[in-house]
């Protein structure tokens, strides 16, 4: 067989790739993923998200490490927790501004035992934090933080509180940012997810 | 400040602070990296170093005549073990040879003795070629310590092979000459015995990516450079340099003996890690609140509604359509609700479950509490999990949820039989699917070649007629490849049951891979059972049936299997040959609750010869599986031919782990050193054990952690 013909037979037979009404075909799927593990390219998409939410109340995001800067939508309210959704099907759990999980990022922050916002306008009082993950088998781990929180010395003096929570555990320091209005709604913060996504920023 | 000025400032503040807490710090530790061996070394010397616990590496390192490609696992913290290949070429150049080129595979054992430590250096020791036919073989003490944050220095001393240049004696006697025979013993009266010589080697650090290599090699490559002349040994001193790629990749490029230059390339797979960080995809449907209980809401009215079941199935199977879960059937009560669901696209049973139990939230009456969720596989109903729907609401954001809400979920046994007003889902019986698809199949460190493989289409076709019967087939057509390409005549003094099998890729062309009528069952609550009958496999038709008894909450399990089946002809159409045999055997299964598995097969195998097969996997909750196996069977060694007896090592390697999104497909690979027809087993799809053991308790608790994904 020619090169030329076995290109175009081997590009034909890929082209059938998932032909049929069953399930997508796995045959051919080890080759892909072991491509797209070893370049990398492919692994971004994601499916169009299951669940959509409505127009309403939006709140920007931004992941620097991921690249990511969109508006989300409020997706769901339950009590003081918000789920707000990305365009990608991604959520943020955020109760009373504070970042209580995330689905979707990849690392995601499964839950979390975190303080209030009056928690953390008492400062400099000395709290706990717990974050809940999922390693790379799949299996929950828990990384347990000792937090103090101390008002920021702006530059210039906002009308808002701007504190920061430093939370300190076994493997490192994070560094929480908080900027509050005067009865204490978060306007906007800057909060840690994970090790694999660092930083995310949530502005009102 | 405009809002977007707002948000480039504070964009710069976030990537600065990112910067300033991100920063890793230099490591305290310098990575592992691979020999030439293809285990944890320097280049052509071994080092006490061990890879991440799973990690899984493949290695491909060639200088002069001598390439070798080696599998290895980190088995334990402490124990790994290497499968390795290895082709020397030239091989007749000088002596006569019927082979230009000398393949041959080898297995090796260490383990690590001593971790390092600030003061003591990591001590291992390792057994080279130990059940091969010895061409490789070779016993090593290792020693390993890291000085300062650069620089890491091996010393060791070596038997067998690697004590053969600048010996300093032979400190426990004599080697005894092993009788090799056909290879698969292990030489236990050989080890660290004959001459010893010591090696050495150094590694630094020159940066995050770039690393040197220099050692002393006591390898003498006797054969090689000396009877064979495949190339000239002119110094000890081996010298390298490494480059890593990325976290999976790590490539270099060496000088070695004095005469050859050499490359290499390592792979890195960590089931620990997913590039991804965790599986992608879009989140869930949060839980839905219910009205205050006693509102004119919670009333149960509704179930005296006819059309209430059929309207509620439909609206749920709506929602459950995007996570590829299929309802097989509903029944309701006021308060309770039972579904029994097909998982067929997530890779993780808890995920599939609290999916589903977050749409019946979304769904059903507020007065229904229960949630029963039950999974099925090949219409078989596995287990019932059971949520209670104010568990869901109480727990959806609160800390440590998984583990709060696995204590609250029953996971209990269930009948086979739907419960009494069941309604089915829709369009599952009779139902025809179809899928026409490229295939690959592969053959690695055949004999005579490392690499065969066959490239084509294939058609596949199931036919549900009710639950868990269902008539199923395939057809391939080869476009290219060289499976079939094999002219060795196979030497067997057994009954040709396996090693025929080039002449079955030759001519099977195209093939009738399969085409059963296939039977699932449960005759009752701990008992599965299964009846196939047709074209079962590439070679053999005929008819297999199998019983398993497995209680939803104990990590053993038992199964017999019977079949009778008769040798299909090569063109693998219609017809057979004259062999038939009844096989089968008696199977006992058990999790150790560690990751490690063990399956134990005592039975009657497709030569007809008696015996038992030991498996042990190790397997991870996301999916992951390397396992290694041997089957002992009456049919004596020299019978057997060349490896002894049969064994081999498999790996599942999840797609969802590689590309970070939901799917159950897997790539798996059989790797046999040789495949003989001693100790021989049927390939037959749909065995038991694996779509049982996944909706079951233990299973279940490991990957619970996506429940809330």
């Amino acid at each position: 067989m020619s090169a030329r013909l076995t290109a175009v037979v081997l590009a034909s037979t890929l082209a059938l790739a998932g032909c049929g009404n069953g399930s997508a075909n796995d045959a051919f799927k080890p080759l892909q993923a072991v491509a797209m593990r070893l370049t990398g390219i492919g692994a971004a998409a994601v499916k169009a998200p299951a669940v959509k939410a409505g127009s309403g109340p939006a709140l920007t995001l931004v992941v620097p490490t991921m690249g990511r800067q969109e508006k989300l939508r409020l997706l769901d309210r339950d009590g003081d927790v918000a789920v707000w959704l990305g365009g990608d099907g991604s959520q943020y759990f955020l109760r009373s501004g504070v970042l209580i999980g995330t689905r979707g990022l990849g690392a995601d922050l499964m839950s979390a035992t975190v303080p209030s916002p009056s928690d953390l306008a008492r400062a400099p009082a000395e709290h706990l934090r717990a974050h809940h993950y999922l390693n790379g088998t799949d299996t929950s781990f828990v990384r347990n933080y000792r937090c103090t929180v101390a008002p920021a010395v702006e530059e210039k003096p906002t009308a808002a509180y701007h504190l920061i929570e430093t939370c300190d555990s076994d493997v490192g320091r994070i560094e929480n940012q908080y900027w509050l209005s005067r009865d204490l709604h978060v306007i906007k913060s800057l909060q840690w997810v994970s090790q694999g996504v660092g930083y995310a920023a949530f502005l009102e | 400040m405009t809002a977007s000025h707002f948000q480039t400032s504070i964009a710069a503040m976030i990537v600065g602070l990112v910067g300033a807490l991100m920063t890793a710090p230099v490591a305290a530790e310098m990575p592992p990296t691979l020999s030439f061996g293809g285990t944890s070394g320097l280049i052509d010397m071994p080092s006490a170093d061990q890879q991440g616990d799973g990690v899984l590496s493949v290695t491909s390192a060639h200088f002069g005549p001598i390439s070798r490609t080696t599998l290895s696992f980190q088995i334990t913290p402490r124990l790994s073990g290497s499968f390795r290949y290895t082709a020397i070429r030239k091989w007749d150049d000088v002596l006569a040879s019927p082979l230009a080129t000398n393949y041959d595979r080898s297995f090796d054992l260490r383990y690590q003795l001593l971790q390092e430590t600030r003061l003591r250096p990591a001590i291992t020791v390792g057994f080279q070629d130990i059940i091969g036919t010895g061409l490789m073989s070779g016993e090593y003490i290792a020693l390993t310590k890291q000085l300062g944050k650069r620089l890491k220095v091996t010393g060791g001393l070596g038997w067998g092979r690697l004590g053969s240049y600048g010996s300093i004696g032979a400190p426990f006697g004599p080697r005894p000459t092993a009788d090799v025979g056909l290879g698969g013993r292990p030489r236990l009266g050989q080890w660290f015995t004959g001459d010893a010589a010591p090696f050495a080697g150094i590694e630094y650090q020159l940066s995050d990516k770039l690393g040197l290599k220099a050692e002393y090699s006591s390898d003498a490559y006797t054969l090689e450079s000396g009877s064979r002349q495949t190339f000239d040994r002119k110094s000890p001193f081996n010298f390298g340099i490494e480059y890593q790629l990325n976290k999976s990749i790590r490539v270099g490029a060496y000088y070695l003996y004095g005469s050859e230059f050499g490359l290499s390339a390592q792979l890195i797979l960590d089931p620990k890690r997913r590039r991804t960080g965790g599986i992608t995809g879009p989140g869930p449907v949060p839980v839905a609140g219910r009205p205050a209980r006693g509102s004119v809401a919670w009333s149960q009215d509704w179930v005296q509604d006819s059309g209430a079941t059929t309207a509620l199935r439909d609206r749920l199977q709506s929602r459950l359509t995007a996570d590829g879960v299929v309802i097989e059937a509903i029944t309701l009560t006021g308060t309770t609700a039972q579904l029994r669901i097909r998982n067929g696209q997530l890779d993780n049973g808890p995920q599939a479950i609290g999916r589903t139990a977050r749409a019946m939230a979304a769904v059903l009456p507020p007065s229904v509490e229960t949630f029963e969720i039950v999974p099925v596989s090949n219409g078989v109903a596995m287990s019932r999990i059971s949520v209670q729907r104010s568990d869901l609401e109480q727990l959806e954001f609160a800390g440590g949820q998984d583990a709060l809400m696995l204590q609250r979920t029953e996971i209990a046994a269930i009948s086979g039989a739907l419960p009494p007003g069941a309604v089915m889902g829709v369009g599952l019986y009779p139902k025809f699917t179809w899928n026409l698809g490229p295939y690959l199949k592969t053959s690695l460190f055949d004999p005579s070649n490392p690499l065969r493989a066959d490239f084509g289409v294939r058609a596949t076709a199931s036919y549900d007629i009710a639950p868990g019967l269902v008539i199923a087939g395939s057809i391939s057509k080869k476009l290219i490849g060289n499976l079939g390409s094999s002219d060795r005549v196979s030497n067997s003094i057994l009954p040709h049951v396996r090693s025929d099998a080039n002449i079955y890729d030759a001519k099977g062309d195209p093939s009738l891979d399969s085409l059963t009528l296939a039977w699932y069952e449960k005759p009752a609550a701990n008992l599965y059972s299964r009846v196939t009958l047709g074209y079962l496999e590439q070679m053999y038709g005929g008819v297999s049936t199998e019983l398993l008894w497995k209680r939803v909450d104990r990590p053993y399990a038992i199964g017999v299997e019977v079949n009778y089946v008769k040798q299909r002809d090569f063109d693998q159409f219609l017809g057979f040959q004259d062999y038939a045999v009844f096989t089968g055997h008696v199977s006992g299964y058990y999790s150790f609750g560690n990751g490690f598995e063990a399956q134990l097969d005592v039975g009657r195998y497709l030569a007809g010869d008696l015996g038992a097969t030991v498996s042990i996997d190790r397997t991870f909750a996301n999916g992951w599986k390397v396992g290694a196996f041997a089957t002992l069977t009456d049919v004596p060694f020299e019978d057997f031919g060349e490896g002894s007896f049969d064994k081999g090592i498999r790996i599942q390697i999840p797609l969802a782990w590689a590309n970070g999104r939901p799917s159950r497909g897997n790539y798996n690979s059989l790797i046999r050193p040789l495949l003989r027809d001693g100790g021989a087993r049927l390939n037959v799809d749909g065995r038991l054990y694996d779509s049982v053991r996944e909706y079951h308790g233990k299973r279940l608790s490991e990957e619970w952690g996506r429940f809330w994904r």
